[in-house]
């Protein structure tokens, strides 16, 4: 896809979603478009490391939950501003990213994703245990004025998580087609082999880990708005730890559409889904789903079609 | 000045609750000690255990060691079975780093979630007629409930233990952890026996969960704690030494036990994941590591 | 007065109880052809790995042109100007054989220039090795003698002063072990010093202007190939007493 056409693709689709707004008052639209652009961020994120570098997060609820609550000590202490709730929660999870990454990353692969999952119980147990961001009771939020061009906060920030899905793609497509991909397609293909080419891989490793974090810790940064009422087992879902992995491996992990296939997909599934059955029952499909995919297409639907589309051919 | 009493009753303690950690790592320490098998998914099955222990014990009132030593031939089928899928899907194809560790990972969350399902987020628990009750040497007074799990954990390593020292399939497990190749060179097939070696880690785990529910209720999302804890006692005992699985299970039942008596429950958990990061640091091999 | 490339002095490397390499050093003149031999398990790779950086030594030093690395991370060293390529080839093989050549190039070779039109050089590297035809397809289309050429070629594609062939003609035809030879013949005339490690006698007794043998993590045996053959340790060494 050209530069120019990925360009005007993503002006559109936010143009477009303000045009929605003008028109659609239906608010269940835009919970639910909210979760889905949600997803989107969480799952391309989660793909720069884990596709691009083939490195497993399973803790990515951790990242996201500390976006989250990043912003709630924020809006009790000192601002409520949504910009700086965004950069101050891609900051925290970054260092957080980065953190892990120094830890583990120079070990073997397996040991950085039992890391991630360790760290996001050990998260939760702290938040938890913090009187001053509501411990297990949680606490309540409330949102901030609506801004002018929008009939009420919910409808404003679908539309920032929607350019914060843009803007997250498009940095995802960025780093596949820089030597920053390269690189890290390298070290996912054979680590040894990529070291002793001149890549450097445990940086390269941090930069893949930090960056990912923060796209996390963004995409919770807005979360105590959207839901109003934030408590421990909401913010820390297994929902999150879940589909931010299943997304991307459902939908192809080597490129940047394959995130955004899964999100859209299975997002949009679980929203209408999560009517008629109970969300443990969702969960359950997810995981089933997911072990399906990786069994019997590990490529993705993005590989599924490539080989159909090989096959017409 | 720290209480001595305090710090006694609290080593006491985590010497005990280390005997039963041990028994719940012996299936990493085989699985992934030996096996190179990253099977994050071990304690969700634990947590199972814990359930048909519950179920059997509400149903028909059995006792929950009974349940666990009559459901491990269950177990074992279930471990074979999961180990060749493993083995057909990423193993032999040299998937096994990204997508084996999905895979199990998606195991992981269909028991947990399958489980919740089944029994809802309520803590569950077991009857018997010992659990309650505690003896006393001297002074000291020590619960049952731990006790038991911690005596039961003891027999199970030891008869690992002895099985990988003693029997064919158990040396020729950890012979096929060193070489597969030799192995095949002398007839013997190395997937039957690494389909084996997995089948008797998952089988510890009817064991073990039945020992977890005696000692505290258990409620599905419980396996996610124990993962950090499992990992580290296999990595601190050095891959596939079951002696070092013990000795690292009762450093860790004791580390955890007086963070806990002395700066509060909630910091234990991050223990394991310190002690697992501090010997991935420090001493990768651990304790006993080849 | 020859330059001494690459100074290996009292290397000792151990995995755990076992010792691989009990101090070994070697010297590698600058735009030498030098052969590693030895008998299986003699720790050559184990050398190679310390000197490229994929292993760490406990003790002993390695200079290459004049710098101490010992300490240095693999990917330094081969930005500095080390290449190896491994014993069983290790392809990208999410790539295409030509974007596997630009890997090298643009970390190793242009290290801090990623805007660099490397394709046309891996072209050329390709041409010069006879994969050009392949240049499109991923690894996997390759045969045998195809993937060691990439491996050689990935290593030339660093732009290395000195290449490490790791075994590169293991298990191949006579023709293809010429076919490797004349391209490390010909690398070696543009000014690039290679060592060699290889099992197949004739190959390496053609190339190599002086020869190591190691045995059992120890240096046995050095000189020229006339000597090594007439030495008694090294026929010991491979045939027993």
């Amino acid at each position: 896809m050209r530069r120019f056409a990925f360009l005007a693709g993503a002006i559109g689709v936010i143009a477009l979603g303000l045009l929605v707004t003008r028109v659609v008052d239906n608010q269940y639209y835009y919970f639910a478009a909210y979760v889905v652009f949600q997803y989107v961020v969480l799952a391309t994120a989660w793909n720069i490391l884990g596709g691009y570098a083939g490195y497993v997060n399973f803790g990515s609820a951790a990242f996201f939950a500390l976006g989250a609550y990043t912003s709630v000590v924020l809006i009790q202490a000192v601002t409520t501003h949504l910009v700086v709730l965004l950069v101050a929660g891609g900051l925290v999870s970054g260092l957080l990213g980065l953190g892990i990454g120094y830890l583990t990353l120079r070990l073997r692969g397996v040991f950085f994703s039992i890391a991630t999952l360790a760290l996001a119980v050990v998260l939760q147990t702290m938040v938890i245990n913090w009187e001053y961001v509501g411990g297990a009771r949680g606490i309540t939020v409330s949102r901030p004025a609506s801004l002018p061009l929008f009939s009420n906060y919910v409808e404003f920030l679908c539309i920032v998580m929607l350019a914060l899905a843009v803007g997250t793609v498009a940095l995802a497509r960025w780093i596949q087609r820089s030597w920053l991909g390269r690189g890290l397609a390298a070290i996912r293909d054979n680590e040894d082999a990529a070291e002793c080419m001149g890549v450097p891989t445990l940086r390269l490793k941090l930069v893949a880990t930090t960056v990912s974090g923060a796209l996390m810790g963004i995409a919770g940064a807005p979360f105590p708005y959207y839901v109003t009422f934030v408590e421990p087992s909401a913010a820390f879902d297994l929902n999150y730890a879940v589909n931010a992995l299943a997304m991307p491996m459902i939908g192809g992990t080597t490129t940047w559409a394959g995130p955004i296939i899964g999100a859209v997909l299975l997002g949009t599934a679980q929203q209408v889904a999560t009517v008629t059955i109970s969300s443990a029952l969702n969960l359950l499909i997810v995981g089933v789903l997911l072990v399906l995919f990786v069994i019997l297409a590990p490529e993705g639907i993005v590989g599924l079609t490539r080989r159909l589309a090989r096959q017409a051919a | 000045m720290i209480s001595l009493d305090l710090l006694s009753n609290a080593i006491l303690a985590g010497l005990l609750l280390g005997g039963f950690y041990t028994a719940v790592s012996l299936g990493i320490s085989v699985a992934f000690g030996l096996l190179d098998v990253v099977n994050i998914a071990h304690p969700v099955f634990v947590i199972l255990g814990s359930y048909m222990a519950y179920m059997m014990n509400v149903g028909y009132g059995f006792d929950p060691i009974l349940t666990g030593v009559l459901f491990t031939p269950l177990f074992y089928l279930l471990g074979v079975a999961v180990y060749r899928i493993y083995y057909a899907s990423f193993e032999k194809t040299g998937q096994e780093s990204l997508r084996g560790l999905v895979f199990f990972f998606g195991v992981l969350f269909i028991v947990e979630v399958a489980l919740l399902l089944i029994y809802g987020v309520d803590y569950r628990l077991v009857e018997a007629a010992y659990i309650g009750e505690s003896f006393h040497i001297g002074p000291v007074g020590i619960a049952l409930r731990l006790a038991v799990p911690f005596a039961v954990g003891l027999l199970l390593t030891g008869a690992l233990y002895a099985f990988l020292a003693r029997t064919f399939y158990g040396r020729a497990i950890k012979a096929v952890a060193q070489d597969s190749f030799a192995l095949r060179l002398m007839g013997a097939d190395p997937v039957r026996i690494k389909a084996v070696a997995f089948g008797l880690a998952i089988a510890t785990a009817s064991l073990a969960g039945a020992l977890l529910i005696m000692i505290g209720p258990v409620e599905p999302a419980m396996n996610r704690e124990y993962i950090g804890r499992v990992f580290a006692v296999a990595v601190l005992g050095g891959m596939g030494s079951i002696g070092g699985t013990l000795a690292a299970g009762l450093i860790l039942g004791v580390a955890e036990s007086i963070t806990s008596t002395f700066y509060g429950p909630s910091w234990a958990l991050a223990v394991s994941f310190g002690i697992l990061l501090l010997t991935l640091a420090v001493r990768p091999a651990g304790l006993f590591g080849r | 007065m020859v330059d001494v490339l690459l100074d290996v002095r009292d290397v000792v490397k151990r995995f755990g109880g076992f010792q691989a390499l009990s101090g070994v050093s070697l010297e590698v003149r600058q735009g030498e052809r030098f052969g590693l031999i030895g008998p299986n398990g003699s720790g050559k790779t184990t050398l190679i790995n310390c000197i490229s950086g994929a292993l760490r030594n406990e003790s002993g030093s390695i200079r290459f042109a004049g710098r101490d690395i010992t300490t240095l991370p693999a990917h330094r060293r081969t930005r500095l100007g080390i290449a190896r390529s491994f014993q069983i080839p290790k392809p990208f093989a999410s790539m295409t054989v030509l974007e596997n050549l630009c890997i090298p190039l643009e970390y190793a070779a242009h290290a801090h220039s990623h805007g660099a039109d490397v394709a046309k050089e891996a072209m050329e590297i390709l041409d010069l090795i006879g994969l050009a035809p392949k240049a499109r397809i991923t690894p996997s289309g390759l045969t045998q003698i195809e993937m060691r050429k990439l491996e050689l070629a990935r290593a030339m594609a660093a732009r290395p002063k000195l290449l490490i062939s790791d075994e590169a003609m293991a298990g191949l035809s006579s023709a293809e072990v010429d076919d490797i030879l004349e391209i490390l013949f010909a690398l070696n005339a543009r000014g690039i010093t290679i060592i060699m490690i290889e099992h197949i006698m004739r190959a390496v007794m053609r190339f190599s202007e002086r020869i190591v043998v190691l045995d059992a993590g120890e240096k046995i045996a050095e000189g020229a190939p006339d000597t090594i053959v007439a030495n008694k340790a090294v026929e010991k060494a491979y045939l027993g007493e």
